[in-house]
């Protein structure tokens, strides 16, 4: 095969010679700084070459940039709106959340993916949507301090082949500025931990107080990024221990939870029958099926300070099959959990003690 | 290993492969080393763990892959920016072959299937994965970029 033989040769005389490399590496080096440990490695001090006057032009436009200062979020900083929390909070977040600081503009508005933070099958996103014209967004919280806000696509891909579920919003930490907050919840049916996302947002829309929406900002925003946050989740197994409600008998096959979130998989012993329904409203049979394979499972978490929460609004799946129907309702915390500060999970009154 | 030593091994390991398929992206050598630089920067100042030596491989040219792209979308490059003066860095001279100039005839994304399958030796569902698109997608896009190839080489046939 000639002409594939000639390709290569021709592809192959395509490289850097040894001293472009050794040039490459020591400017590379300077660049980045020789101090491993320090957070300032993230800084870009000394731009190599052309990169440097490119990277002046495409800032913003590149995918992979640092954000409007140069300098990365770090996740405590990034997430300090979300979960809040005192210093042994932000030291978790700070563990376990990573940096992201991908950057893409159109529109009029530059968006930036500030940070990431997750456990083994829940991802957590925050950005930070900018003004370019520098204008401040004049737009009033309600009583929880939710924008009025959404996109028209605001997509999350997890890159899995499974079922999430989970939602976003819009927050104005700093009022009065030309930035707010956006933040993106998924949790999935299978482990997402270590993949690549991706944000597909298109069209900002303005919720009017008639609910319907007006174009705020026109663009198409996407975001690469990579699920690289640390996986603290802690597994406890079910050990068989079932509970019965709904003349129906539940088998605990496992709990998940971890700083940032829960995920509670369980089996009942029927099998769930859908009711045959076009698509469009729930048929009230399948709206009380749900009310008892999944909405009516207490979850609650109960403190080492005898503290209880009430989980049981958790989002979740079911899935009939063979004579039964395996469940999972998962959820992300609203505040960073302390594992050492918790006593014990119980689901639909059973105790699973976390040690 | 230390900054500088991981600096040498990223470049000696990986700059030619982040060259040649920047290149195929591009057509021209000097933004294909500025994707370099930026992809080795990245990693260097957020290092990432990998499980294997396939899977670095494949995550950094995923990575250079998408660098390119933003570039292509970029109103900036589209604009002249007379930087040939102030380029530190000599890049690498374009080779002259009547081969490559038919592959550099294809579109961008034919041209990045042939640059992984021919010369990587990536199997399509490799290739699938580095470009985050299906194996269905890399199979037809090898097929057009087969067919174009013939027109163009008058005769030359690559086989499958």
């Amino acid at each position: 095969m000639k002409t594939e033989f000639d390709y290569r040769r021709a592809v192959n005389d395509l490289s850097f010679s040894k001293e472009q490399k050794a040039e490459m590496t020591r400017k590379l080096v300077e660049a980045v700084g020789q101090d491993t440990t320090s957070q300032e490695r993230k800084r870009y001090i000394h731009p190599i070459g052309r990169v440097a006057i490119l990277a002046a032009c495409l800032a913003g436009a590149l995918a992979i940039t640092t954000g409007a200062t140069g300098v990365l979020k770090n996740a405590g900083d990034a997430f300090a709106n979300v979960f809040g929390g005192g210093a042994a909070e932000t030291e978790i977040v700070n563990r376990i959340g990573r940096p992201i600081g991908a950057s893409t503009t159109d529109g009029g508005l530059t968006i930036t993916a500030d940070a990431v933070i997750g456990d083994r099958t829940s991802v957590c996103v925050v950005y930070t949507i900018t003004r370019d014209d520098g204008e401040i967004f004049d737009i009033q919280g309600n009583e929880f301090g939710y924008l009025p806000l959404m996109f028209e696509d605001g997509d999350l891909d997890t890159g899995i082949l499974g079922g999430s579920h989970g939602g976003s919003y819009f927050t104005d930490p700093v009022p009065g500025d030309n930035s707010i907050q956006y933040v993106q919840q998924r949790s999935c049916d299978v482990p997402v931990v270590g993949n690549s996302a991706k944000a597909q947002l298109r069209n900002l829309w303005l919720i009017g107080e008639d609910g319907k929406p007006t174009t705020l900002a026109e663009g198409k925003w996407k975001l690469n990024f990579e699920l690289n946050y640390e996986d603290s989740s802690m597994i406890l197994d079910g050990n068989g221990k079932t509970f019965r409600q709904h003349d129906m008998t539940y088998t605990v096959d496992s709990i998940q939870i971890s700083p940032v979130g829960i995920s509670v998989s369980y089996t009942v012993d029927q099998e769930l029958v859908w009711s045959d329904q076009a698509s469009g409203q729930t048929s009230p049979e399948d709206a009380e099926s749900m009310r008892r394979y999944l909405e009516n499972v207490e979850i609650l978490l109960v403190g080492i300070d005898g503290t209880v929460t009430d989980l049981s609004s958790s989002g979740g799946s079911i899935s009939p099959k063979n004579g039964v129907t395996e469940c999972t309702k998962s959820r992300m915390f609203d505040s960073i959990q302390q594992l050492d500060h918790i006593a014990a999970i119980c689901v639909g009154g059973v105790e699973f003690p976390l040690r | 290993m230390n900054q500088e030593e991981r600096a040498a091994y990223l470049v000696e390991t990986y700059a030619d492969a982040i060259l040649r398929l920047s290149y195929s992206y591009l057509k021209n050598t000097a933004d294909a080393q500025d994707i370099c630089q930026t992809v080795f920067l990245k990693l260097l100042t957020d290092p990432k763990d990998f499980e294997s030596k396939d899977h670095e491989r494949a995550w950094i040219l995923r990575m250079a892959a998408n660098q390119c792209k933003d570039l292509l979308k970029s109103h900036w490059r589209k604009k002249s920016c007379g930087l040939e003066d102030c380029t530190e860095l000599a890049a690498p001279p374009e080779p002259d072959s009547p081969v490559l100039d038919a592959v550099n005839e294809l579109p961008e994304k034919y041209r990045v299937v042939i640059e992984l399958f021919y010369y990587e030796g990536y199997r399509a569902e490799e290739i699938a994965n580095i470009l985050e698109i299906s194996s269905n997608t890399v199979y037809t896009r090898l097929a057009r970029a087969r067919k174009q190839l013939h027109w163009l080489l008058k005769g030359e046939l690559y086989e499958n």
